[in-house]
Order: structure tokens, then C-alpha cells, then sequence
């Protein structure tokens, strides 16, 4: 007899959409995290606290940015909220010089929801089609139309601030009201309406609430999410989905539990629970579940299946068609730049906006027309700089200070987003000879950009410098350079979906082919990126496969 | 709106929470202890050369300056953490290159002969991307970029210099008033 109807491994994005989802439908779900408990409000110990308060004055402890810190560091670490990120030196992985993986994680409860832009964004149904269209991974067993009504749940309960815009290419949702555009965002805007007919410079749309939903309140512009929101006024699992699993009652939780790899029966053919250390004690257990949510971040849960093993799985849990940890995938990043905009001295704004603004993709829309395939957009914002120019501009003495006093020139800064390939070759793989603290095996990352990425990376440059040379400002900076994969934190793939279990992982519900009642609904079982953030589609495909697997286990079919 | 209010309420209670134990913290040992560094910083042998150039970059007005916020401190642990790429023999390059230009010891100097030379390399080091990434200019602009960056992080920087302002609590697009101070939470935790 099973102790629980549900285990969800991970507390993080999608880890609280699953333990929602499941006991909101009944079930008794035990959710387990490897980290520590990090609580609502109480856990947001500097959420607060004044940059004079901290030892580096706010800009972070030099010595973790070269060692605990160093990869954690290509996120938006700050000495506010660097405790969020895990420590490098203890949470050891391998990448081969030649892929320099990046591996941004966070954990503790609620994962990277803590942390994240929230920027939410719906796959275009094109995006869905590409990979069978050219050829490139795995066909989506799945398309828009069946997650259509996943967003919309989702958007409404995380509450995703945005503007109707009409372009296919960038469905819209169930907005509240946009944070909209600030002068210079406008301006730019303007500008390229004026110039471009294929393109279009719009809000972002972001989980941050411009009206309170429940508990929740709206949003007092600060702009320093990752620190953690006492007012609950952006989606993460504390504030969310976390309170509304727990005030059903029929969740339990389960911190420093790092689920080592999933119980199977080779008999039935079914999950029967997962093996756990205690990350305080080291000790071992097992817990025992009719079905298990495999939520734990894209490529932690590819770990977690390939070190399942057993001798009627000698490569690992879903492997038996050796595409397990293939078609891994990251948005190639920070090909951008940064520009002055002259001419709206008198213009400024009241508050800080946490929210971004976006170019939606343009190229390749009906018909192919550059030399790489599929395409990327553009985020970026745009501010007034501020006293930190003081280090860019001469002077010295009491007109240096008083000029100090306003706010400088209005800047723009643009970055890419670009679609990243599906390719067989680029895998996670496990290292059976080398373990971390905890004695688990390491996780090998390898993920390499190709020469599709890099063609796109220099046309979305070539647009880009066109569109600022309309502001006719200075360019303060500009990279052509694709940053190491997985900067993006965008990082996907390695469970991918598909019809053929012979070709891909889980299917169009997210079951494990090999154990049905195995489900895998984080960002390891996309089949394609898109060129856009992809947490929101997480969500949506977590909370569709949770209603499944509920209809399922009621049908008897689990 | 009554559950806005009620998290008002809630965050004020936090809020209040977080001054008792800041009170709790600042018991006579706690302050021992930061005196004692305080102490310490001001022994240091730079720490007079590190005071004049942050008062003469950001000098007391109706504001206090760099040197009554405690920049110096700071600018001296920024060099010997090597954040953001400092290192400490930078200071001794800005110290070579205004002693050499002072034609004896700078810090010998009234303060406006100081101002002159200070505004001198100053002059130098911005007129364009200085050629010497180890010489005095390249040195100099990285001093002062920390000496920007310690002063609108103090307390005195940020909230009596500029406004300090935790929480806006609107999105407004404004046509600027003559008299708007900036804010200095902008800047806050950014690369300089
Ligand atoms: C700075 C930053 C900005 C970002 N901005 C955006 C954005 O704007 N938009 C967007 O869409 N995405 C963004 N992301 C990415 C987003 O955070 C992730 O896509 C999302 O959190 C993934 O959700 P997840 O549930 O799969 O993983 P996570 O949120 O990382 O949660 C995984 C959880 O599983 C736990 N876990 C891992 N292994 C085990 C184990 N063996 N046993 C038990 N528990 C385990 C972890 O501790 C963690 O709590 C950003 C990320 C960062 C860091
Ligand atoms: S900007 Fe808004 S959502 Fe972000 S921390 Fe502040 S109040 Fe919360």
C-alpha cells in the first residue's frame, strides 16, 4: 500500500504547479525538496535591508563571484539574494571545456521561482510545427491548440500583466493590466512602427501583479524581485501555488530530501516511489506513491531518471531507447546592446517598473528568407542612467555631485533571445566515477551552439544596430558574442516529448513511456525552445498532465 | 482593498520587527567590535591619501561628502577584495602620478592646489579610453568609480543626497520637476 496518492519531486515553478494541481483534485501528495525550507516573507531575510547594511555594500562578496558564486554569478546574483543560488564549490557538475555549461540553480523551496525574471510568454502555434517541418529533433506530440486553455489557467492564477497585441507569432493571454511603456521605451517604439513593417516593439509581459488576486497584493514597483516579495505581488511557489496546495490540506512537505533516483517495478511496469538521501544525514529511505511528479528543473530530473537505474533498466529509467539526455537545449543570449536616446530631457517616471520590453520574432515568419533556420526576438528596457554614470564621466568637486543629483541621459539596452537547434549530439550524460557530497554520480553537461545559431546571432546584431540607429543616440556598448550555454537559464530538453517511444521520453501527457504513471513536466521534455522565456509553457504542460493524470488514475488506467 | 491594506498593515509589522532587532544587534559589544574596524581602517597608512580623493570627488555641500559617509573605508576594502577589478596597487599609481604633478607631496597641498591636479587627471583620464590599462588614468577612473559607488550606497549617499525611496508604490511616466532629486535605489547593486 503506497503512503501517498502523489509524490512531486521539486517545489520549484513546476514542482508547485504539480502539488497545486494534484490535491486541488483530491489526491494526497507528498511534495519533496532537496533543499532547505525557505519560507513566505519570513524567508526573505533582505528583502529590506539598505545597501550600507551589507558587508560589500550591495555589490556582492568579490571572493564567492571567483569561487562558491562563479558560475551562479551569470544570473542576476547581487548580495541581496546571492544565498538563493547554490554554492559551486558544493554543487559540483561537469561540463567539457569546449560546451562551458552554465548551470544556474536554486535550492530550497519554491527553486528558481524565487529568483526569476517572470517574464511569461505563450509558444506561437508555428513554434510547435518546426521541428517536424525542418527536420531538426523530435516532432512536438502536441500542439497549441491543445495547451491553449493551460495558459489561460495559468495566466489567470499567476496573474501575467500584458497588452492585446493581434500577432500570431506572440499569442495573446488573460492579461491584467499592462505595466506598459516608460518615454523612452514609447519613443523607440515609435520609432520602429514608423520604419518597420514586420515588426513591433511592445511591453513584456510579466508575472507581476498590477491588481491584487486573493492575498496577493499588486505591485509597489521596486524592482528587486529576486529578493523575495512579502507583498506577494509576482508568482512564485511561496506566494502562489505553495499556499494554495497547502490550504487543501492534503499536501505534505518534505525539505533536505534529494531524491536519488525513482523506484521502479520491472513487473508492472510502474513507478513505485522515489529513494531519497537526507541531505543533513545522509541516510536513505524510500517513499512510496501511486504516481510520481518529476518536477525537479530540466536536467536535474534527467539525473534523477539516468541514475534510476536497474537491471531491467541498465541505462537508466526511459532509456531504453537511448534518447534520454539528448536534444538538450538553451536559448543562445547577450548578443545586444545599449544606446543613449537624445531628445526627451524633460521626461521621467515615478517608480520602478519590473518588467521588460520585447521585439517579437520577425524573421522567417511565412517563408524562409535568411540563410539559418527558425529565428530569435529581442527583450530589453529602458531607463534614465543614474548616479552610477559617475564613473563614465569626468569631473570632480560640487558640480560633479550636483550634477549627480538628476538623473542622467535616457539609454536603451536590447538583447537576443535566439532559437536554439534540437540536436541529437548535445546531451547530459552521467560520470559513474566521479561523486558529489552527497554521493550521487555527477551530472555531465554538454551543449554546443552551431553554426545556425551563430548566423542568427549576427543577423539579429545587423537588425538590431539598424533599429537603435533610429534613436540617433551614442552606442555606450554592444556584444556580438553568444554568451556560454546555458546563461539564458533557459536550459531544456533531455526528456523530450514524442509519439514514438522508440524516438523520445515521455509522451503527449508527459508519462514516462517505460512507466506510465511517471510523469515529467519541467522544461526536460520540450522539443524545440522557441525564442522566448519558457517557464509559463512549464507551467501550462504541468498543469494539463496533473488534470491527466488525475482523469487517469480515476479511470483506473494508472 | 482590504487585503491590500491588511498586507500594509503586515509589512509595517515586518517592517517594525526589523528595527527591533537592528536595535537588538546594536548592543555594546556589536559596537565594539565595528569601532575596532573603524580604527583599524584609519591606521591604515592610505587611508589619508584615500580620504582627500574622496572628499575632493564628492565634497561636502548641504550634503555631507565622501569622507563623512565612510568611503574611504570602503574604497579601501574595494581594493583589497579586488572587486569589480581593483587591486591595491592602484591607489599607489593615482598617489605616484599626483605626487609627480604636485612636484612634492600631494597631500602636502592646500586643498584647491589638490582640486587643481585631482581635476588635472581627471581631465586626462576621461578625455579618451586611457592607452596604459596599468597606468595612473586607467587607475584613476576605477578609484573613482568606487568612490561613486561607495558614496550613493551609504546611508548618507542614498538617503540624505539623494532619495531613498524602498518602496514607490506607483508606475508613473512624469514630465520632470525642476527641483527632482534621483533616486538612488536605481543604481543600487549595479555594476560600476
Ligand atoms: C535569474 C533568473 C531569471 C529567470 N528569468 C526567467 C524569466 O523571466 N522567464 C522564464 O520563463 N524563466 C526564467 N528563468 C528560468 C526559470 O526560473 C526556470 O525555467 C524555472 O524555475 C524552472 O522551473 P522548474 O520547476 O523546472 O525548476 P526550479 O524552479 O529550478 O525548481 C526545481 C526544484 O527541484 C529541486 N530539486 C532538484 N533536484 C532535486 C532532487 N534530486 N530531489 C529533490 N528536489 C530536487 C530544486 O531544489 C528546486 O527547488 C529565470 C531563472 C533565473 C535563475
Ligand atoms: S517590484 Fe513588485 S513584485 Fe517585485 S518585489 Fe517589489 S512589490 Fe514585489
Amino acid at each position: 500500500m503506497a503512503e501517498f496518492d502523489a509524490i512531486v519531486v521539486g517545489s520549484g515553478i513546476t514542482g508547485g504547479w504539480a502539488a497545486k494541481e494534484l490535491t486541488e483534485r483530491g489526491l494526497k501528495v507528498l511534495m519533496i525538496e532537496r533543499g532547505p525550507e525557505l519560507a513566505h516573507i519570513a524567508g526573505y531575510k533582505n528583502e529590506w535591508t539598505s545597501p550600507w547594511d551589507l558587508p560589500f555594500k550591495g555589490y556582492g562578496d568579490p571572493k564567492a563571484e571567483r569561487t562558491t558564486k562563479r558560475v551562479q554569478s551569470v544570473a542576476r546574483l547581487n548580495e541581496w539574494n546571492a544565498d538563493y543560488f547554490v554554492d559551486d564549490e558544493q554543487e559540483l557538475y561537469e561540463t567539457p571545456a569546449e560546451s562551458n555549461f552554465q548551470w544556474v540553480r536554486g535550492y530550497h523551496t519554491g527553486g528558481r521561482s524565487i529568483m526569476w525574471g517572470r517574464q511569461s510568454y505563450r509558444m506561437a502555434p508555428d513554434y510547435f510545427e518546426a521541428n517536424v517541418r525542418d527536420g531538426h529533433g523530435i516532432d512536438w506530440p502536441i500542439r497549441y491548440k491543445d495547451l491553449a486553455s493551460w495558459y489561460d489557467h495559468v495566466e489567470e492564477f499567476i496573474g501575467v500583466n500584458g497588452t492585446i497585441e493581434n500577432m500570431p507569432i506572440l499569442p495573446d493571454g488573460k492579461f491584467q493590466p499592462s505595466m506598459g511603456f516608460n518615454a523612452g521605451e514609447q519613443h523607440f517604439a515609435d520609432l520602429i512602427k514608423a520604419h518597420y513593417r514586420d515588426r513591433r516593439l511592445i511591453p513584456g509581459r510579466t508575472a507581476n501583479l498590477t491588481k491584487p488576486i486573493g492575498e496577493r497584493g499588486t505591485c509597489q514597483y521596486r524592482n528587486w524581485c529576486s529578493r523575495g516579495c512579502s507583498f506577494g505581488a509576482y508568482f512564485s511557489t511561496q506566494s502562489s501555488t505553495l499556499p494554495a496546495a497547502v490550504a487543501t490540506g492534503r499536501l505534505t512537505q518534505l525539505h533536505n530530501g534529494i531524491v536519488e533516483s525513482i523506484e521502479f517495478d520491472p513487473q508492472s511496469r510502474r513507478a513505485t516511489g522515489v529513494r531519497i538521501i537526507d541531505g543533513e544525514t545522509g541516510q536513505r529511505s524510500i517513499r512510496t506513491a501511486r504516481i510520481v511528479f518529476l518536477c525537479a528543473g530540466a536536467y536535474d530530473s534527467v539525473g534523477i531518471l539516468m541514475r534510476s537505474v536497474s537491471e531491467s533498466c541498465p541505462n537508466g529509467l526511459g532509456n531504453s531507447s537511448d534518447v534520454l539526455g539528448r536534444y538538450i537545449m538553451d536559448h543562445a543570449y547577450k548578443v545586444g546592446a545599449t544606446s543613449t536616446i537624445p531628445g526627451l530631457d524633460q521626461a521621467m517616471y515615478l517608480g520602478r517598473k519590473p518588467n521588460q520590453v520585447i521585439i517579437p520574432r520577425f524573421v522567417n515568419i511565412d517563408r524562409q528568407e535568411t540563410d539559418f533556420l527558425r529565428g530569435y526576438s529581442f527583450w530589453g528596457r529602458s531607463e534614465r542612467m543614474n548616479w552610477n554614470r559617475g564613473g563614465e564621466i569626468a569631473g570632480v568637486g560640487v558640480g560633479f555631485k550636483q550634477a549627480l543629483r538628476k538623473p542622467g541621459p535616457w539609454a536603451i539596452t536590447m538583447g537576443t533571445v535566439i532559437e536554439a537547434l534540437p540536436r541529437r549530439e548535445n546531451r547530459i550524460s552521467i560520470n559513474h566515477d566521479k561523486l558529489d557530497k552527497h554521493g550521487l554520480p555527477l551530472t555531465r553537461i554538454d551543449l554546443r551552439y552551431g553554426d545556425n545559431e551563430q548566423k542568427a546571432a549576427r543577423h539579429a546584431f545587423d537588425e538590431l544596430m539598424g533599429m537603435m540607429k533610429l534613436l540617433g543616440g551614442e552606442i555606450l556598448s554592444a556584444n556580438r558574442e553568444i554568451a556560454p550555454p546555458g546563461s539564458s537559464i533557459h536550459e531544456m530538453g533531455g526528456a523530450c516529448m514524442g509519439h514514438d517511444p522508440q524516438a523520445s521520453v515521455v509522451n503527449a501527457f508527459n508519462q514516462l513511456h517505460e512507466a506510465p504513471n511517471l510523469f515529467v513536466t519541467d522544461g526536460s521534455v520540450m522539443c524545440s525552445t522557441g525564442d522566448r522565456n519558457p517557464s509559463l509553457t512549464y507551467m501550462a504542460l504541468t498543469a494539463r498532465a496533473a488534470a491527466a493524470a488525475v482523469s487517469m488514475a480515476q479511470e483506473g488506467k494508472l | 482593498m482590504t487585503e491590500l491594506s491588511q498586507l500594509e498593515t503586515d509589512r509595517r509589522a515586518l517592517l517594525g520587527a526589523a528595527g527591533a532587532l537592528a536595535v537588538l544587534m546594536m548592543q555594546p559589544g556589536w559596537i565594539a567590535v565595528a569601532r575596532a574596524q573603524e580604527g583599524a581602517t584609519r591606521r591604515d597608512p592610505r587611508f589619508a591619501f584615500a580620504d582627500r580623493l574622496c572628499d575632493l570627488t564628492i565634497p561636502a555641500t548641504d550634503t555631507p561628502g565622501a569622507s563623512a559617509a565612510g568611503v574611504p573605508a570602503f574604497v579601501l576594502m574595494a581594493l583589497d577584495e579586488g572587486m569589480h577589478g581593483l587591486k591595491p596597487e592602484m591607489l599607489d599609481r593615482v598617489m605616484a602620478r599626483l605626487d609627480g604633478d604636485a612636484q612634492g607631496m600631494f597631500l602636502g597641498k592646500s586643498v584647491n592646489v589638490q582640486l587643481n591636479l585631482l581635476t588635472g587627471l581627471d581631465r586626462a583620464a576621461y578625455a579618451s579610453r586611457p592607452a596604459d590599462p596599468l597606468g595612473a588614468e586607467a587607475a584613476w577612473r576605477r578609484i573613482k568609480s568606487a568612490i561613486v559607488a561607495g558614496y550613493y550606497a551609504s546611508e548618507v549617499g542614498a538617503s540624505q543626497e539623494l532619495v531613498y525611496e524602498p518602496a514607490a508604490g506607483t508606475s508613473e511616466n512624469i514630465v520632470m520637476p525642476a527641483d527632482y532629486r534621483a533616486r538612488s535605489n536605481e543604481g543600487h547593486g549595479g555594476a560600476w
